[in-house]
């Protein structure tokens, strides 16, 4: 433990020689603030800040508005005789406190032990002003402002507003807004589930690209990838729907491939895919998973390449694809949508029956986070091979190897392993970004989230809920990286 | 048997040998007048007469022709098996493609009367363009500016002439687009002599101050670089204050924070933001390296909370909840909110990257520094952190383009930021649906701007010895 007779030697020796020779005294001050402006500069800061967060936190617990709610029982409100000099004398205690332990520090009475934990109590000490007064002011608030409130009962209410891009889910107006916020999460899914997957097979084509020997093609991949990385992700999105409004026909004009596409700058219609019966799509999905845990069963003794074994796998794949085709024709029909012509001159007011709409912001945002997540893709694969030994390419040169075959064989094989990592990054950047959405008017739960604290006035709830979706978001995609990562990087080499 | 040799076999060994002295330069060359040929062809295009369309095509064909040019000088990598022709046939197709589009939107379809109308607001936000009388609270910092770019552009040991050319070309640009009338056909009078003589005032200084130290550094030693890096440094610090002072001094009525706009507000909030942001990174990431629970638990958490959202969530509560929290003790603005709200999230990012960086110091720089008699925070300051920046300059730097970009998003808070103004022109009546071509110029200013500290940043990473230079070429 500390030893405080040192402190109590110094009191005592400070004011022995200050009844000696009180000038001396007077001198030795203006040494010791000469050598410590800086620190005497942060003293006054540090009173300062601390005088105001004391007298802030104090004025709350005064009576009345803007002080302690009168529903308080149990704390009664200060008087103000007792809080204009605490607000005076705390915030002087306190600088006096933290600066005499940090002379203290500097003194080097300390052990290395000591002086470790002496510098946590003061850290405690010199930021007790501002907890306590953020403490105070989130209880306060808490109280007394609605927004505030830590209770989730309106989520349960009704959410009065309509969403688009609500596929595979049907909202209604009288659906609660935690049905809003789950179609809303399952929108943006969608579009990172596609943007994740587009984007690595185009990074990947365009980081190998930027390293051909062709120097067209390695400078055009360049180029892409240097028009999309430092340009703002913002105004590519919105770029990309302006540019889809301008590019794609007008609505009485649109282009209609077969009778079941039809496209224009209003809207995009596809198909609608309907469960018939629940039970073959259960029975498609254990199919499914059955035959591939046979499969996984049948491998694990290695693979069995005679001819009776490939005889009995063809036969097996065959059965199963025409089982598998047969079930999800039974439990899936796909419906066509209808465009209505009520006045055939008129087409404001031509509508669709059936069918799913696929809105422009949906495909501008997949476009948006496809090529932006595309270019760090590129980026890294390109990093990647270039950190591969040359021995490596070379050895597969003089064995004979096709470059397609080097590349398929020998390099990416090798660059993946110091890809999972970085692309882990890049993948949790493209969840992350997806929250831009709300830019280009797509209802994704961020979009869905802010209408909710417009409509219901209660913004800590839904902020706390979303910045929990999006760290659940971005810890099952780093699970399943740090799966594969694992999986890929078991071998050592 | 004479072996006479025919003028095929002639051409054919001079073609095959052909080489020019200087390669680059003839790239270039025949890039420029392909562009050119192709230009005159579609401007041609525009006037249809009996014999355009013979001379739009002789001129097409000009451009393949140096393509063909271009094709030829790379004739070992393009045309050396069937793939490799392919692949070149297509790329020719897309490049020819693209380089006509460019050119057909920029130089004939695209209206950038939009962009020159309002150049003003783009740069100066709606408030300055309605109040042009308050503008002169700009020129001080501009001024500043100035000495600060020749300063660093003086002390560099490239050859003057790339700073001078550029520069003289960029001070014309800015002389012709303040002085010129605000409309182009317009026939209103303005008088612009006095933004004339500031203008030149401040280019003039940006000369001076980029020969005096290229006079007295060129040749200096290491450590008068150094030391004229940190007064650099500092005098960037003392210009961002200078201009916060001008623009909304305190005591008197200035320019609100939630009144500026444009192009420089995105430069403030981005400086800002990284002056601000050091300190929290390296105070979270010093705090996260900790052996102290007292400070590792709390850094920790916040870099983990900060990390777990998107920006624009956080831009959120700084715009809805941070007030609430903070109007006690301080009556912020959005500006400020955002500053700090951006200053955090870049700070949590420095941070961890900063950590990376700290591991990677070897302990035995910690272990030296504490045997000459440092103490614990000298030892971090003068001797880890240095080391720590150093080796992960590439990543800070990447994160500084990250977060320039990212100040495009404050837009959703109601800023009037240079996107915000490039959203909003396209309503205006003369201009109505003219997006592209404002989304673009503003893009192209974010562009231009990341590209260049991309640029930087490789050149660091090179003089740092940080690239893996043993790069693998493939087909």
């Amino acid at each position: 433990m500390i030893n405080f007779n040192i402190i109590f030697d110094e009191v005592k020796t400070f004011f022995r020689n200050f009844s000696k020779n009180p000038k001396k005294i007077f001198d030795n001050l203006i040494t010791f603030a000469s050598n410590n402006w800086l620190l005497l500069i942060f003293f006054f800061i540090y009173y300062k800040f601390a005088s105001n967060f004391f007298i802030q936190s104090l004025n709350l617990f005064k009576a009345g508005k803007g002080g302690l709610p009168a529903y308080y029982n149990f704390l009664s409100p200060l008087p103000d005789f007792i809080i204009t000099p605490l607000s005076i004398t705390l915030p002087f205690l306190f600088t006096l406190l933290f600066f005499g332990g940090i002379h203290f520090i500097k003194k080097g009475y300390l052990n290395p032990g000591q002086s470790d934990r002496m510098s946590q109590y003061l850290f405690l000490l010199a930021s007790f002003p501002l907890v306590l007064y953020f403490i105070l002011q989130l209880v306060y608030l808490n109280q007394t402002d609605k927004s505030w409130y830590f209770d989730l009962d309106y989520m349960d209410e009704k959410a009065g507003f309509l969403l688009s891009n609500d596929w595979p889910w049907e909202t209604e107006l009288e659906d609660t807004r935690w049905k809003y916020y789950f179609v809303g999460i399952s929108n943006a899914v969608r579009v990172v589930i596609i943007s994740i997957i587009l984007c690595t097979i185009i990074g990947i084509f365009m980081g190998v690209a930027r390293l051909s020997t062709n120097i067209l093609l390695s400078k055009l991949a360049e180029t892409y990838v240097e028009f999309f990385r430092n340009m703002p992700l913002v105004v590519q999105l919105f770029f990309w729907l302006t540019i889809l409004g301008d590019i794609l026909p007008r609505f009485d004009e649109m282009i209609n491939i077969g009778n079941w596409i039809y496209i224009s700058n209003r809207t995009v219609m596809a198909p609608r895919l309907i469960i018939d019966s629940n039970f073959f799509l259960l029975l498609t999905i254990i199919t499914f998973v059955g035959f591939r845990f046979y499969v996984y069963q049948l491998d694990k003794e290695g693979f069995d390449d005679s001819d009776e074994g490939l005889r009995k796998r063809f036969y097996l794949w065959t059965i199963i694809f025409f089982l598998l085709i047969l079930f999800s024709k039974i439990a899936f029909t796909l419906e066509q949508p209808v465009l209505v012509k009520t006045n055939p001159n008129a087409y404001g007011t031509w509508y669709f029956n059936g069918g799913e709409e696929i809105s422009l912001a949906f495909i501008a945002l997949m476009f948006g986070l496809t090529i932006y997540t595309s270019v760090q893709v590129a980026e890294i694969v390109r990093g990647s091979i270039q950190s591969l030994p040359r021995g490596q390419i070379e050895s597969a040169i003089s064995l004979g190897l096709s470059p397609f075959q080097r590349l398929r064989l020998i390099i990416l094989p090798q660059a993946l392993r110091s890809m999972i990592p970085p692309l882990n990054n890049q993948y949790l950047n493209c969840w992350k970004n997806s929250s831009l959405a709300m830019i280009i008017s797509f209802s994704d739960h961020f979009a869905v989230s802010m209408t909710i604290v417009n409509n219901a006035g209660q913004a800590v709830p839904v902020f706390i809920i979303l910045l929990l979706t999006y760290q659940i978001g971005s810890l099952l995609i780093s699970a399943i990286m740090n799966y594969l990562n694992s999986r890929v990087t078991s071998v050592k080499i | 048997m004479s072996t006479t040799k025919s003028l095929a076999d002639y051409l054919t060994v001079w073609f095959s040998n052909y080489a020019p002295v200087n390669k680059n330069l003839h790239i270039r060359l025949s890039f420029l007048f392909a562009f050119i040929f192709i230009y005159t062809s579609l401007s041609i295009q525009r006037f249809p007469s009996q014999t355009s369309s013979f001379f739009s095509s002789f001129y097409l064909l000009l451009s393949w022709i140096s393509f063909a040019y271009l094709g030829y000088l790379y004739r070992e990598n393009l045309f050396n098996n069937l793939s490799n022709i392919i692949i070149t046939f297509i790329c020719f197709y897309i490049i020819f493609n693209f380089i006509e589009g460019i050119i057909n939107f920029v130089f004939f379809n695209a209206n950038w009367d939009i962009i020159w109308v309002n150049r003003r607001m783009i740069v100066l936000g709606p408030y300055f363009t309605k109040h042009g009388e308050e503008i002169w609270r700009l020129w001080p910092s501009v001024y500043l500016v100035g000495i600060l770019l020749g300063s660093i552009y003086g002390s560099l040991k490239g050859k003057r002439r790339n700073f001078l050319i550029s520069f003289t070309i960029f001070s014309f640009c800015l002389i012709i687009a303040a002085t010129a009338n605000i409309r182009p056909e317009g026939n209103s009078h303005y008088d612009y002599y006095p933004t004339l003589y500031r203008l030149l005032g401040a280019i003039i200084l940006t000369y001076l101050s980029f020969f005096v130290v290229n006079h007295y550094y060129k040749d200096a030693p290491e450590y008068q670089l150094v030391f004229l890096n940190q007064m650099l440094g500092l005098l960037g610090v003392f210009v961002f204050f200078i201009t916060i002072y001008f623009l909304d001094p305190p005591g008197e009525k200035g320019v609100q924070p939630g009144e500026w706009g444009g192009l420089v507000l995105n430069f403030i909030l981005a400086s800002a933001a990284i002056v601000l942001g050091f300190g929290v990174g390296i105070v979270l990431a010093l705090g996260r390296r900790s052996s102290l629970p007292v400070f590792s638990w709390p850094s920790t958490i916040v870099i983990e909370v900060v990390r777990s959202g998107p920006l624009v969530a956080w831009l959120f509560i700084a715009y809805i909840l941070l007030p609430d929290l903070l109007s006690p003790i301080w009556d912020a603005d959005r500006v400020s909110r955002t500053i700090l709200i951006l200053a955090l999230f870049f700070g949590c990012y420095l941070a961890e990257v900063l950590r990376g960086g700290l591991q990677a110091v070897p302990n035995g720089q910690r272990e030296a520094a504490l045997s000459l008699g440092l103490t614990a925070s000298q030892m971090n300051i003068l001797i880890v952190l240095p080391q720590a920046v150093r080796t992960t300059m590439p990543a800070i730097v990447s994160l500084i383009i990250g977060l320039w970009k990212d100040t495009s998003l404050i837009h959703l808070l109601g800023i009037h930021d240079a996107f915000q103004v490039a959203k909003v022109l396209p309503a205006q009546w003369e201009f109505v649906g003219l997006y592209p071509e404002a989304l673009l110029f503003v893009g192209m200013i974010f562009w231009i701007l990341s590209y260049y500290l991309s640029r930087i940043s490789r050149r660091v990473e090179k003089n740092l010895g940080l690239t893996n230079e043993s790069g693998v070429e493939m087909t």
